[in-house]
């Protein structure tokens, strides 16, 4: 079934893709399936973004990328197959932020190494964190969340979807900032921790600002703040943790595909580019609007590079700071 | 002392072992305490109530008012012996191994077969046999090839097999499979060798 | 009243239109069609289809996602009553009585009873969301984690009950369940546990995996170690269309198997697992328990009924809250999102032709199923007329194509092989195989449950008796437990003698 509205859609689009000149760099890459590794189960935001992105993929160039979901450790395990796949261009990892910036401090050993064995490619999507209280908290804002917290140590519980997501690390990191104790309860993904946000177990949580809005707007939950450094264009009346009484407090969700290393330029810059492209479309901005996300603005393969150079750096710290270990 | 009642022992044995395997296992982690409970508490925990109940099991075996046969199934030592041997030669000798990963891959497949030809029939063994290595005989030899291998396989290790209904089944098979699996659900299997 | 109608006229506006019966009637076929086939579950299918589902209006993809994910329930069943393969963990309980019948002779009236007790139970499940969403999610939010743990405890004690043999056996095997469950990695610490270094069990063995081995594999096995007696796999099909008689006594099985799914698969997370096995143990206890595990139709009956009003309803907290209650409901969540609408409590307020219209439609694509799957019941049962001797490779065939499109991995081909191997094992040693799948896939919950409520509590063991949900479960289990044992103990010599 799907193969036959896969190929209604592909017979449907090959001319539409030729008049906008599939960009393929390398002497015709790409020629067959293309495998895309997303270290996270099916149906979570990376997922979705993910299969958006796969799906404008195999319109532009008629050959199939496909999704391959492989879960586990963290997001290690996915991130460790693309990094010992053969560099042609026809494996891609959705990388995270937990991948290649958090696991490999807060783990002990991971098998791959973030920075030798990938070759970033472009950033797809930065999604704030979001710090919502269950109403039942007499707290409004995030100093009379600390206040509370100060008064009553030991008391507050927030959820997260994982140990090592940065749900769980923004907790630990507002924890040491603020000087107060609040316990961390982990779940088996973000689902069950917002169930239980919302009856009431577990008091707040840092979760994905996509995730946790449509409640927020429900009246179910009470958001105070968001976790980046600057104000998020879906919530521009929400303030930052930062600019509400702990100053630098910075924590974004990203994702972004990578390639394994030694991948040709071209076909990297190739990537690149469709890549750019389809995230320009009008649906993919809507959508990824809709989740909350950022754009990122001139995204190259070097930028992202940087990008995650400057975020390891950043989370390393956060994790020695926290005291967050995994075995 | 005469075991009546073969089943319960024997399966009151697994039970121990198993039970006591968890245990040994779960120490590489930290217990934690009954408050903030670490890895190894719940399984030490279980593992220890399956042991006693595998206990009482065997206990119960020899006053039971049943009459097993002792031996329930075919079991072969020496087997499980050389399984044993082989395969903790290969657990051990990881370092020695790494450079040369169709040896270990040999290895370990000798020693899976060896410990599945330690019990049971013969066409059990024949046909997990066949089994494991359609799983591993798929990328590289591709659907067609590994179907034929599995069914041939499996045929053989049934009673009356009839050459002319082994091939015809095995055909019947092979198209079957291209067509549902690959062709229809777009399954990611390669039809033939290197693709 | 006035209110319901309106909703509901709304809502069949919406699902008879073309265009989503046709949707609708695309996702019950392929859904069936997943359900047949072991491995290649609802979930695959799901993700593999999202990206077909951006072109489509919402209401439309999400009619056809859900009618994979029921459709795949009805799917299953077929597959446990034949071949003793269950496609999903809920059908795990049918293959018990189900397979026997079909063993007898009557694989026809079972698969006929399954097809109208779900087809019953999904009518019932759907009112039921109809008229009471949102009180009933509110229910579910009243459960905490130690309101789940007394919940699995309770659910444990009636797998012993499910034993026909010995009961310290099936302990045992409960227990040994929930061992092989804990396996992977450890949600609290991220440790990865008994998986000696391999990434493949860093999490966990899936279920199909040991479903395919201990049920599939080991049945084959057995069934050619019985030699030249097995030439065909029936002797004697016995009519294709349960009598007077079988739709008698089902008839309140498939009342209470409907009571229970519905109730029971509102709980986010293992809710629906939980109604087969609860509904099936409910009906031992009640009326005569001789003929369970020899082909008991009411063993058919109930647990149908149960695991299809669960599924049903199991879009309750998905569609009032924006909960997912399981894996396909995370996806069914995704493609929500990816068309733009925030799943959450606001859905049913602002978009009521969704809410109603996908309502309406779950009842259309029951109804679609039983159309569907009645008449296929004359071909399955002329399926097992075909000699056992070019069956089995067949069977062998799909299980092993089935586990492999998992994840691409001959290393749980192999894995399966072995639990093959401790499937034969048990069957020689008379050990129950269907207490293990229950304590496997509580395993990891009750664990989880059990630590998140010690730290929820600080520590304090008697918040399991003091909250008043969790106190009166526990009080159900210990009491049922003591109902169990006390028999056993005063007939020690009874129950040896029965062995």
């Amino acid at each position: 079934m799907k193969r036959l509205i896969g190929l209604t859609l592909a017979l449907f689009l090959a001319p539409a893709s030729v008049l906008c000149g599939g960009n393929a760099v390398a002497q015709g890459y790409p020629s067959k399936a293309i495998r895309f590794v997303v270290p996270y189960p099916p149906g979570g935001s990376v997922d979705i973004a993910a299969r958006a992105v796969a799906q404008k993929l195999t319109e532009a160039w008629g050959q199939p990328v496909v999704v391959d979901n492989r879960a586990g450790a963290g997001g290690n395990i996915g991130a460790d197959l693309v990094a010992k796949s053969p560099a042609d261009g026809y494996t891609l990892l959705m990388g995270a932020v937990a991948t290649h910036a958090i696991n490999p401090t807060l783990y002990a050993k991971i098998p791959y190494d973030p920075v030798k064995d990938f070759t970033p490619v472009a950033l797809v999507v930065q999604v704030p964190n979001i710090l919502v209280v269950n109403p039942a908290i007499p707290a409004k804002s995030v100093k009379e969340l600390i206040e509370l917290a100060r008064s009553n140590p030991g008391t507050l519980n927030f959820g997260s979807g994982s140990t090592g997501s940065t749900g769980h690390l923004a907790g630990e990191l507002f924890n040491t900032m603020a000087g107060v104790k609040m316990v961390h309860i982990p779940y088996k993904g973000a689902a069950p921790a917002m169930a239980d946000l919302l009856s009431g177990q577990v008091q707040l949580m840092f979760d994905n600002l996509a995730n946790a809005l449509p409640n927020v707007r429900a009246g179910r939950l009470r958001a105070l703040a968001v976790t980046t450094l600057a104000r998020s264009p879906a919530v521009p009346e929400l303030p930052t943790i930062a600019e509400s009484g702990l100053p630098g407090f910075d924590l974004t969700t990203w994702f972004g595909i990578m390639v394994p290393a030694g991948t040709p330029p071209g076909i990297v810059a190739g990537l690149n580019a469709e890549i750019v492209r389809a995230l320009d479309t009008k649906d993919m901005r809507e959508r990824l609007e809709k989740m909350g996300a950022v754009p990122p603005a001139n995204n190259t393969p070097e930028r992202f590079a940087a990008f995650i150079r400057v975020e390891a750096a950043k989370y390393a710290k956060v994790v020695k700071e926290s005291g967050a270990k995994v075995e | 002392m005469h075991i009546r009642n073969g089943r319960d022992f024997w399966a009151g044995l697994m039970f121990i072992g198993f039970g006591l395997g968890f245990m040994l296992v779960a120490q590489n982690y930290p217990m934690g305490s009954a408050v903030r409970m670490g890895p190894a508490y719940f399984p030490t925990v279980l593992g220890g109530l399956l042991a006693i109940l595998g206990a009482v099991i065997v206990f119960r075996s020899f006053v039971s008012k049943l009459d097993n046969p002792f031996k329930v199934f075919t079991f072969r030592l020496p087997l499980l012996i050389g399984a044993l041997v082989v395969g903790g030669a290969t657990y051990f000798s990881d370092s020695l191994l790494k450079g040369a990963p169709l040896a270990e891959f040999a290895l370990a497949g000798l020693a899976l077969a060896l410990f599945i030809g330690a019990f049971g029939p013969r066409a059990m063994f024949l046909i997990l046999l066949a089994v494991v290595i359609f799983g591993y005989a798929l990328k590289p030899l591709g659907l067609v090839l590994s179907t034929v291998l599995l069914i041939v396989s499996s045929a053989l290790a049934g009673h009356d097999f009839r050459n002319k209904e082994i091939v015809i089944l095995t055909v019947v098979l092979v198209l079957f499979g291209v067509l549902v699996f690959v062709k229809g659900l777009g399954l990611p299997f390669n039809l033939w060798p290197g693709e | 009243m006035g209110d319901l109608i309106h909703n509901l006229s709304i809502g069949f506006g919406v699902a008879l239109s073309l265009q989503n019966l046709m949707y609708c009637f695309i996702g019950v076929l392929l859904g069936t069609l997943i359900g047949v086939l072991p491995g290649i579950g609802p979930l695959a299918t799901i993700a593999m289809l999202l990206p077909v589902t951006f072109s489509l209006s919402p209401i439309s993809a999400l009619i056809m996602l859900a009618g994979i994910y029921y459709g795949a329930q009805y799917g299953g069943s077929t597959t446990s009553i034949l071949v003793n393969l269950p496609g999903e963990a809920s059908s795990v309980i049918t293959c018990i009585d189900g397979y026997q019948m079909a063993r007898q002779g009557r694989a026809g009236p079972a698969l006929a009873i399954a097809a109208l007790g779900s087809f019953f139970a999904g009518s019932v499940a759907t009112v039921f969301i109809a008229l009471f969403a949102p009180p009933l999610a509110e229910v579910a939010l009243k459960f905490g984690p130690a309101e789940y743990f007394s919940l699995m405890i309770l659910g444990l004690v009636g797998a012993t009950v499910l034993a026909h043999g010995s009961l310290i056996k099936a302990i045992a095997m409960t227990l040994l369940g929930l061992l092989l469950g804990l396996i992977g990695t450890d949600v609290n610490s991220g440790v990865a546990r008994f998986s000696f270094g391999l990434p493949e069990l860093s999490d966990g063995i899936g279920f199909v995996i040991v479903a395919m081995g201990v049920f599939g594999f080991a049945e084959i096995i057995t069934n050619l170690e019985q030699g030249e007696s097995r030439e065909v796999f029936v002797n004697k099909i016995t009519g294709l269309m349960p009598s007077w008689k079988d739709l008698k006594s089902s008839s309140s099985a498939i009342l209470r198997g409907t009571a229970i799914g519905s109730m029971l698969g509102i709980l986010p997370g293992g809710g629906a697992l939980l109604s087969s096995f609860a509904a099936y143990t409910l009906e031992k206890k009640i009326g005569d328990p001789s003929n369970f595990g020899k082909g008991e139709i009411r063993g058919v009956a109930a647990p149908e009924s149960a695991n299809n009003a669960g599924a049903q309803t199991s879009f309750i907290p998905l569609l009032t809250l924006g909960i997912p209650s399981n894996p396909v409901m995370a996806l069914m969540i995704g493609a929500m999102m990816i068309q733009g609408i925030a799943p959450g409590p606001q859905v049913m307020t602002e978009r009521p032709e969704m809410f109603w219209g996908m309502i309406a439609s779950m009842w259309i694509g029951n109804l679609m199923l039983v159309i569907l799957n009645l008449p296929l019941i004359g071909m399955w049962v002329k399926l097992l007329t075909v000699p056992y001797r070019l069956l089995y490779p067949s069977i062998l065939l799909f299980i092993c194509v089935g586990v492999y499109s998992l994840s691409n991995q001959p290393f749980d081909v192999m894995l399966a092989a072995l639990f093959g191997l401790l499937g034969y094992v048990f069957v020689k040693l008379e050990c129950e195989p269907a207490p293990l799948i229950l304590g496997f896939i509580l395993g990891p919950l009750m664990e989880e449950n059990l630590r998140r409520a010690m730290l929820l509590s600080r520590g304090d063991a008697t918040v399991f008796f003091t909250k008043p949900i969790s106190g009166v479960l526990l009080g159900v289990a210990i009491a049922l437990l003591l109902i169990t044992l006390a028999p056993a103990v005063r007939n020690t010599r009874e129950v040896a003698f029965q062995e």
